[in-house]
Formats: C-alpha cells, structure tokens, sequence
C-alpha cells in the first residue's frame, strides 16, 4: 500500500512539476518517495517502493509513453541506476531506523529498571518485593514472576503465602525450583536443564550468595529464549536480589539489636531484682534467726518481729509488681472493661492504701460532671495503688497527697499531685521505663511501679505523663478515653418490695 | 462460757501454710481438722461437719470450685476461699458457688480472724429466725421493720432500691457480696449482669451515707468482685 502510494504520489508531483521532459529531476522525485517510504515502514516497502517508482517511470515517462517498451537503451542502465540507488538508501534508512529503535527500547528498559529499584528501595519486607517484582516485570516484560524464598533453615524454598492464590498455570514447579535453590543455577525453559518447562528459573544470587529463587512465565515463550530478553531479565533478577539481600540485613540488624536490648534489660533485671528481694530476705532471715535465741526481751522481740512483717510486705509488693510487669508485657493481662464511677476505683484504692496513709492528709477532688468511665477496676486501683506508694516513699509525711478528677475532651483526667522534690528535669519520660530509678536510688523498689502504670494506662487506650508542680512537687496525670455511651437498660424495676 | 468451741477444717496443701493457720487459728481458741487436698477436704467436711471451712482454691487434685459446688450440695458451713492474686475470676466464680468470702494470699492474722468471726456470726444468724429487728454497724442503723434508716442518729431518707441495696448489705455485714448476688437480691434473678446500675446506686448511696464519698469507711468496694459492708469486728 504504502509502497504503492509512495510511486503513484511521486508520478503524480512529477508530471504535473516536470512533464515527460526534465527526466533528470523526475528521478530525483522517485528517490525521495523511496526515502521516506524507507524512513517511514521499512525495508520490505521501500524495496516494493524501488520496484514500482521504476516501473512508473517507465511507463509515464520514458517514449513510448504508457507502455513498458523501451526504446532508447540508455534508459535501461538509467533504470539499473535507479533500482540500485533505492536499494542502497533503503538499506541504510533501515539501518539507522533500526539504531534509532534499539536505543528507544534500550532507554525504555533502563527506565523500567530505574522504575523498579526505586519501587524495591521502598520495600520493606520480602512480600512487598515479591509484589513489586511481579508488576515490573509484567509491565516490562510482559513476564508472570514469582518469587521463592528460602525457609527459615534455608534448606528449602517455598511460595510467599500471598502468592499461592495466584493463577495455577503461573505456579513453578516445585521439584526445578528446589533444584534451582540448591545448585545456585538458573533452569527450565531457555537453559539446558529442564528445558521442557514452561517456565524460567533463576536464581537470585546477591553479595552473600543466593537470597531466593524466580519464577517467571511468558505467555509467548519465545520471549523467554531471546538473549536480549534474557539479559534483561537477569538485570531484574540483580536489582530483586539484592533488595531481599538488604531486608535480610536489616531484619538481622534488628534482631540483633533486640537481643542486645533484651539481654541488657535481662542483667539489669537480675541485678535490681537480686539486690532488692535479697535485702529483705536477709532482714527477715536475720530478725526471725534472732527470734529463736532465748536471751531477747520482750521489747525487742515484738521490734524484730514488727520487722520481719514490714520487710515480707516489702517482698510481697516487689514480687507484686514484677508478676504484674511480666503480665503485662507478656499480653496476659485481659483489660475488663466496664462502665463505672472514677470515686469507686479511687475510693478502693485509698481503701487498700488505708494502712499505709495513716496520718497523711489525702486531699481528693473530684468534678461533680464526671461520667461514668469503662476501666477495668482492679488495674486502675493498682495504677492509683502504685501512684499512691510512690508519694508515700518519696514525698515528706508532712505535706498532703491531692487527687483531682475532671472532664477532658474525649475522656476523663485523673491527677496525682505530691509535694515531694519533683522529677529532675529531662526525666519526665523516663521515670516511666522498667528499671529506671532516678538518680539510680536503692531501696524503694525495683524500678517497676510507673512503668506498671504506664502499662495499665496504654492498656486502656490512654496516657500517663509527669509535670512539676508550680511550688515544687510532682504531678501525674492519667488520661482514661470515655468512647461510646455505657448501655444504658431503662431503670429495672426493684423486685418484691421487702 | 457455754459457748461450743467452733471447729473449723482447712483445706490447704501447702505444709507451711497449714501451720501457720494451725498456729494462729488454734491460739485462738479454735479446734482444727486438717486436709491436703480437695479429695480428702471433702471427706473431712463430711465425717466432722465443721462449723467453718477455710478452702485454698489452688488444691492439686480437684479445682476449689469444684470442692466448693460439692461441698453446698449439703453442707451450709460457711466457707472463706483463700487465693492467690490475680485469680479475680476463680474468687468470684466460688463466691457465686456458694463460697462465703475470701482472703488473698499474702494475709495477716487480723484479717483471718476478723474473716472467720464475720463469717461465723452470720451462720449463726441466719440459722435462728430473726430475732432483731435493728441492725447496727458503727454510726449507721436500720430498722428492718420500720424500715428506717438512721446514720449517727440522723435519719436519711432512701429511695426504694437504695433501702433494699443497703437492708442487703447490712445483713450481710462484713460479708462480700458479689455483683451478681446483690444483682439478684435487689433487682431479682433476670438482672444479674446489670452491674453499671448496681455502682450508680452504690454511689448514690454512698453519697448519703458516707462523710467522705472517695474515703467510704462502710460501703467498701472490692474491685472486680463486689462490695461489702465493712463491720467494725
């Protein structure tokens, strides 16, 4: 067609141009028809193009006109020239059509790659690369990709879960997969093992040696055994690689700097813990060795054992909290929440705590609005009860406990104020961390009754922080969240009137 | 003193244990019966018919519910549960099985003994027809027949609920009550998961009865398990 037109279009601008006289320039009309027929479809065309356009010639130009008859001889060689010409220009406008092509494909390709490291630098886990290196290479390559890691004793690899849901013709063949993994050689089809796959196997093979396997399905196969396609494809299968290489390095990373916060916290945990339930252990133990010994008046008998029941109380709240601790981080805890008055639970703490506070002003305030609030009771009395302990421990006898309650936006607050020293400044957060004493003072505790607290708060979906009070002093406030409305039966008739 | 000495049967398997309750409760002035577990608890209860029965609810061989679901199959005794913390739903679980009370380990002689008289007292009580018709405990006064309510000689006015709530624990006094059970008493049976209500009335009754409402020095609550009116014994 084009060809076709290309000759007729040429005739037509030449006889009106040049008429059946200027033969010279009618020539140079035909060239250029093959010239841009080459430029614009290639080599087939503009060889039919050559053929034609010297046929035309003939036949409009050259005496007798309208016939193929040629007179003059010289016409004949001027047609070989011709003929030869066109083939010539046509063979070298392809040749740059084609340079012109491969650096467009070649760019494409760089810029697919590009696109897909940049995705891969983003991905955090392997699945997220398994999903990222699907879609380029389907975008790119028009491939089915799966990817197989390595289990976790990386004897053998396996199918992410997210993929096994995939199309069952893309799934790869287990067995060549397997083999791929082990001898660290790419497989099926376009290699010289298992050839007879419908798939391509390749192994991903990073800085520290294979990372996973790639399967990957065309669904024209002979896409897979062109060379140019493979060494893409192998440019893709490095980029993978070496993304699944950096997770694995940061997974490792991370893991090892848990260890070594776990294993920091574990000696820090046996150090405290060892020196704080020995330190009652030895008072008990001595005071009741003493007991035993017949020599001991009565005033000091009654004083040792004042002792040892003052020491066990220490012991029973250190063991206390850590159960409590452990509890809490190990996610036994199950928060029972129920709808119910903040006087309640601080009333059942001050009423745990009444032995303790005796003697010591406790001043409570609580705003006449407030709702009723879902808290598990017995863990926010321990969170009030730890609160409590700590003013206790901390703060002179002389000056007064305060606790206020009001109303906050999307919940209740709940202040703790002493007039003790305060929190050092900068150590507002930390005084909520396990272990954390401040200036690393002994004998209180292990270091664990805020951190309950904080635990308990977060437990119920709110918050604890520390602020110094204005004329010194400490200030806790508790935020409990009051989402939804308590259920809220129509007033149940009493029964039987008594 | 004619009085019969009471004797009271522990079920304990803890050597320790047993003998600092063996110590305690026996100079005291109480008699003993002692078993180790809940198998030999139950034959225990059933060939001395002890006048109390202190129960470990972490027994080796059957469950302190179970011990105690059996033991009310026949036996009124009073029956005070001991606990370790942190077993919140076992300790109800029993006190709705019929169990009397409890005590959470660690505990001191004073809370036992004052635990045991309460619980005594009470099946004593209730074992002969009622006989008085004003209940005291401390400043506060009931008149169960004139259905009168009077704190420090001051009588207060209390709606319906709020009388039948307090008429509850004071016949109760000393005694933990479990949501469930005042549930049941005040409202009847088909409100016995309505505790939201039982703490609203609990707090209007404190509210009148009570100098400071967040420092109750009677209407104590036991989070998580009920409420009790606290007695001075």
């Amino acid at each position: 067609m084009a060809a076709g037109t290309g000759a007729l279009l040429a005739t037509a601008i030449s006889w009106a141009a040049f008429g059946p006289r200027q033969l010279a320039d009618v020539v140079m009309i035909y060239l250029l028809s093959i010239v841009l027929v080459s430029l614009r479809f290639g080599y087939g065309p503009s060889l039919l193009a050559a053929v034609l356009s010297v046929l035309c010639f003939d036949f409009f130009f050259i005496p007798p006109l309208y016939t193929f008859a040629v007179h003059d001889l010289t016409h004949v060689v001027t047609f070989g020239v011709m003929f030869l010409v066109a083939l010539v220009i046509s063979g070298l406008t392809q040749r740059v059509r084609a340079q012109a092509d491969a650096a467009d494909q070649r760019e494409q390709r760089t810029s697919a790659l590009y696109a897909l490291s940049r995705d891969l630098a983003s991905a955090k886990r392997v699945q997220d690369i398994a999903e990222i290196a699907a879609r380029h290479l389907f975008d790119a390559l028009g491939l089915h990709a799966i990817l197989l890691v390595p289990t976790s004793d990386r004897s053998q690899v396996r199918m992410l879960a997210a993929e096994t849901t995939g199309p069952l013709g893309d799934q790869p063949e287990a067995n060549v997969a397997q083999w791929v993994w082990d001898h660290a050689r790419p497989a099926g089809l376009g290699s010289d093992v298992f050839s007879s796959s419908l798939k391509s196997y390749l192994p991903l093979l990073a800085s520290r040696g294979r990372v996973a396997v790639l399967s990957v399905r065309a669904d024209d196969p002979s896409r897979l055994e062109t060379p140019e396609n493979r060494e893409y494809l192998a440019a893709f299968a490095n980029q993978i690689a070496s993304a699944i290489e950096r997770t694995d390095l940061a997974g490792e990373a991370q893991w090892a700097q848990l260890q070594m916060e776990t294993e920091q916290m574990r000696s820090s945990l046996l150090s405290s813990v060892s020196h704080d339930l020995r330190t009652p252990l030895a008072v008990v133990t001595g005071a009741a060795s003493s007991l035993l010994e017949d020599a001991i008046d009565a005033a000091t008998r009654r004083e040792l054992t004042e002792t040892i029941l003052q020491e066990a109380q220490r012991l029973n709240r250190l063991v206390r909290n850590l159960l409590d601790m452990t509890r809490l981080e190990a996610g036994v805890v199950r928060v029972k929440k129920e709808w119910q008055p903040l006087e309640e639970v601080l009333g059942a703490a001050l009423n745990r705590m009444e032995e303790a506070l005796a003697g010591r002003r406790v001043l409570t305030d609580l705003a006449p609005d407030l709702p009723l609030v879902p808290l598990d009771a017995v863990l926010i009395q321990q969170l009030l009860v730890n609160l409590l302990e700590n003013a206790l421990k901390y703060t002179p006898a002389e000056t007064a406990i305060e606790i206020r309650a009001r109303t906050e936006p999307g919940g209740v607050e709940i202040v703790v104020a002493d007039r003790g020293p305060g929190i050092p400044a900068g150590e507002e957060q930390r005084v909520f961390d396990k272990f954390y004493r401040i200036g690393g003072a002994r004998g209180g505790g292990v270091g664990l009754g805020l951190a309950i607290c904080k635990g308990i708060a977060m437990a119920h979906g709110g918050r604890i922080f520390v602020l110094n009070r204005l004329g010194g002093g400490a200030e806790f406030h508790i935020f409990l969240p009051v989402e939804g409305e308590p259920l809220a039966p129509e007033a149940p008739d009493p029964a039987e009137e008594m | 003193m004619t009085e019969v000495i009471p004797l009271l049967l522990v079920v304990e398997d803890d050597t320790q244990m047993r003998k600092f309750l063996r110590a305690s409760l026996t100079s005291h002035g109480y008699r003993l019966v002692e078993a180790v577990n809940g198998g030999e608890g139950l034959t225990q209860a059933a060939s001395y018919n002890p006048d109390l029965i202190l129960l470990d609810l972490g027994l080796p061989d059957i469950d302190g519910l179970v011990v105690t679901q059996r033991l009310r199959e026949w036996a009124s005794a009073p029956i005070i549960v001991i606990s370790a913390r942190g077993q919140e739903d076992d300790k109800i679980n029993a006190l709705d099985a019929g169990a009397d009370d409890y005590l959470t380990k660690p505990f001191g002689t004073g809370e036992l003994l004052a635990r045991i008289r309460v619980a005594l007292r009470h099946s004593a009580r209730s074992r002969q027809e009622r006989s008085e018709p004003i209940l005291t405990v401390g400043e506060l006064s009931i008149d169960l027949d004139k259905r009168s309510v009077h704190v420090a000689g001051k009588e207060v006015h209390l709606t319906p609920i709020e009388y039948k709530l307090l008429a509850t624990l004071l016949k109760n006094a000393g005694k933990v009550l479990t949501h469930r059970q005042l549930l049941k008493e005040v409202w009847g049976p088909g409100h016995a998961n309505n505790t939201q209500y039982l703490r609203v009335y609990m707090v209007q009754l404190r509210h009148k009865l009570e100098q400071d409402a967040t420092r109750p020095r009677y209407l104590v609550t036991e989070p998580g398990v009920g409420y009790r009116l606290k007695s001075d014994t």
